[in-house]
């Protein structure tokens, strides 16, 4: 028995990638529910959103892409239905070097005005400005005082003096971030430097939505009251969708399909950990220690 | 030898610049103006009603004032409103607000009389923002009622710009030395026919057949641009970027079955709190525990240890971690460090 409970921290190592495949994509097969627990930091995001007074707008700075997708997808899509839904304007960004960012994210809002909002207009309640390049703290503060010069063009190469809802910061009475409500930036990482530059100048609100192994990072923030909320990975999206839809049949997006999946991804390294364990400790090594 | 002392000269004076650019105020602080401006600017001029002496103001808790906002707005407020750094206007007194000692008492600075600014070339103006911020704008960005501080530049601010623009060339030159070096790595490959050329030539098709892709984003105008960006985008950037990424949990799985080991005391504490958070990131957790009472359910403990004590871990390791940046700054622009590169012959 011994020998046998001594083995387990042997076990080949395609059987757990076998048990990973098998329960990943399980919940996709059978149709599986669990109960949502709404995170403070979700909720911080929802509520900041609620909040926005007409005739101010709220930039979503999208720079992620394929790479960290599974993660920051379902972020973004949250907040764009429900900016939709509460008729908010609002401007995508990207930063850095993730040219097919603006791309990404394009491709949801269409969706949505697809599937959901077709009243919704290009130009007057979202406009997409594509990718810039440059250090990110600068690009913040240039967007800061005055967006149409950091972005003088959308991701269509539209000059944004053709853009109805860039009217406004081209009046030059007021700094751009006078017309933004908040900044709800989403990467795998997103930068610290938002809340030095931005709302630690300007007292702008910022969330953030980033990858779940980045987020134990950013907590501190939270409690410091320089970041209003975040999106913790897959969690955080579908925390987001449970507050924008009570009936779990509504909800749609990607957070929601890969809560599951997720979960029993986790129960398996879970499992593995305990497994490993039993080995260790069976074999004697754990009483050298 | 003359290589290592261009790079240690030209380190020491990029750093030496961002240390003044941090201790140096923006302006010549005695012939700075601060104040509010009251007329329409012009491009040769400013004219602003400076604040000069202090003043100590008592309001009666019934009186209402007039609050005159950054951008020039007014509104009428209670005394019990005014704020540091409000500029109020109260019968024949009139000012920015410095200190509140007690309700309804109030230490302004007050104005004094206007005063023209010359808008020479080496002057700056800094535009009060409504969330109180500084911000330097140019002289058809300010109007009237704006508060604003104007005067000569130390020039160091001013260079900012174009300073951070040279990190932005610099790595622009680093993205065309990498592909520049891909270029001559697949070109040789495929010349010498080396191992696995053909890898090389696909590599070449496909920079090429990005750069035709990429002509189709937001390309409404040519359909087949289009179509082939809407095919490499979907069919191929979008399902190998995702597969490649989550090869990940494969690993993490099989790393935390093989190396996540009650070794110690410390390990079995980490080992306890990542089963936690874990759990309680998930519905999982939440579906294990409904039946406790709300405090002592997996997420809400979940949560507690990462709000406090992960905060707190964090907050202490970016502390040391900072510290030692500095030193190591530090070690950099004087170019006392020394290693690899820093012993090569250049």
């Amino acid at each position: 028995m011994r020998e046998f409970l001594g083995n387990l921290q042997h076990i080949d190592r395609r059987w757990v990638y076998l048990f990973v495949f098998v329960a990943c994509t399980l919940p996709f097969i059978v149709t599986i529910r669990l109960p949502l627990y709404v995170s403070p930091e979700t909720k911080g995001v929802y509520d900041m959103i609620e909040k926005c007074p007409p005739g101010k707008v709220v930039v979503i700075d999208s720079s992620w892409d394929a790479g960290s997708m599974g993660e920051n997808q379902g972020q973004v899509e949250v907040v764009f239905d429900h900016l939709f839904r509460r008729n908010i304007p609002f401007i995508v960004t990207a930063q850095g070097f993730v040219p097919t960012a603006p791309q990404f994210s394009e491709k949801i809002i269409e969706k949505l005005v697809r599937t959901k909002y077709p009243h919704k207009k290009y130009g007057v309640d979202w406009v997409n400005l594509g990718v810039t390049m440059g250090l990110d703290w600068q690009i913040m503060q240039q967007m800061a005082k005055d967006i149409t010069k950091q972005f003088p063009k959308d991701y269509k190469q539209t000059p944004v003096e053709k853009l109805p809802l860039m009217q406004r910061f081209l009046n030059k009475e007021k700094s751009s971030i006078e017309y933004i409500h908040m900044i709800h930036a989403v990467t795998y990482s997103p930068s610290e430097n938002w809340l030095a530059f931005i709302h630690g100048q300007y007292g702008t609100p910022i969330s953030f939505g980033c990858a779940g192994i980045q987020s134990t990072t950013y907590y501190r923030y939270i409690s410091s009251k320089q970041l209003c909320g975040m999106l913790v990975g897959i969690r955080g999206a579908a925390e987001y969708d449970a507050l924008l839809n009570k009936s779990p049949e509504k909800r749609w997006t990607l957070g929601t399909k890969l809560i599951v999946p997720l979960s029993f991804g986790y129960l398996i390294i879970i499992f593995a950990i305990i497994v490993g364990n039993v080995g260790f400790i069976a074999s004697g090594r754990g009483k050298r220690r | 030898m003359w290589k290592k002392r261009l790079i240690a000269l030209v380190t020491f004076l990029a750093g030496l610049y961002y240390f003044l650019e941090f201790v140096v105020p923006p302006t010549v602080p005695w012939a700075t103006v601060r104040g509010v401006v009251v007329s329409p600017p012009t491009k040769s001029q400013l004219v602003v009603k400076p604040f000069v002496g202090k003043q100590f103001v008592s309001i009666g808790t019934n009186e209402k004032i007039e609050r005159e906002m950054p951008d020039g707005s007014v509104s009428i407020i209670s005394p019990s409103s005014v704020k540091i750094g409000d500029r109020i206007k109260w019968r024949d007194k009139a000012g920015k607000v410095v200190n509140i000692p007690a309700q309804g008492q109030f230490v302004i600075e007050s104005y004094g009389s206007p005063r023209t600014v010359k808008l020479a070339k080496n002057v700056i103006i800094f535009r009060k923002s409504v969330s109180g911020s500084d911000e330097s704008v140019t002289w058809d960005y300010v109007k009237q009622g704006n508060e604003v501080k104007v005067g000569p530049s130390t020039f160091l601010s001013q260079w900012q710009t174009n300073v951070n623009d040279f990190f932005v060339v610099l790595g622009s030159l680093a993205w065309g030395m990498g592909l520049f070096s891909l270029w001559l790595v697949h070109s040789t490959a495929i010349r010498k026919r080396r191992g696995e050329w053909g890898l090389s030539v696909v590599f070449f098709v496909f920079v090429v057949f990005g750069v035709i892709a990429g002509y189709g984003f937001g390309n409404e105008r040519v359909a087949w641009a289009k179509n082939l960006n809407d095919l490499a985008f979907d069919y191929m950037l979008v399902p190998m970027g995702s597969t490649i990424f989550s090869l990940l949990a494969f690993y993490m799985a099989s790393a935390a079955y093989r190396s996540f080991k009650a070794k110690t005391n410390e390990a079995i504490m980490m080992m306890l709190s990542a089963l936690i958070v874990m759990l309680g990131q998930i519905p999982v957790g939440l579906w294990l525990t409904n039946w406790l009472p709300p405090s002592a359910q997996l997420p809400v403990v979940s949560q507690w240890i990462l709000y406090v004590i992960n905060s707190a871990a964090v907050k202490g390791m970016w502390f040391g971690m900072m510290l030692g940046a500095i030193a190591v700054g530090l070690r950099f622009w004087l170019s006392l460090e020394r290693g690899a590169y820093f012993d090569m012959e250049l």
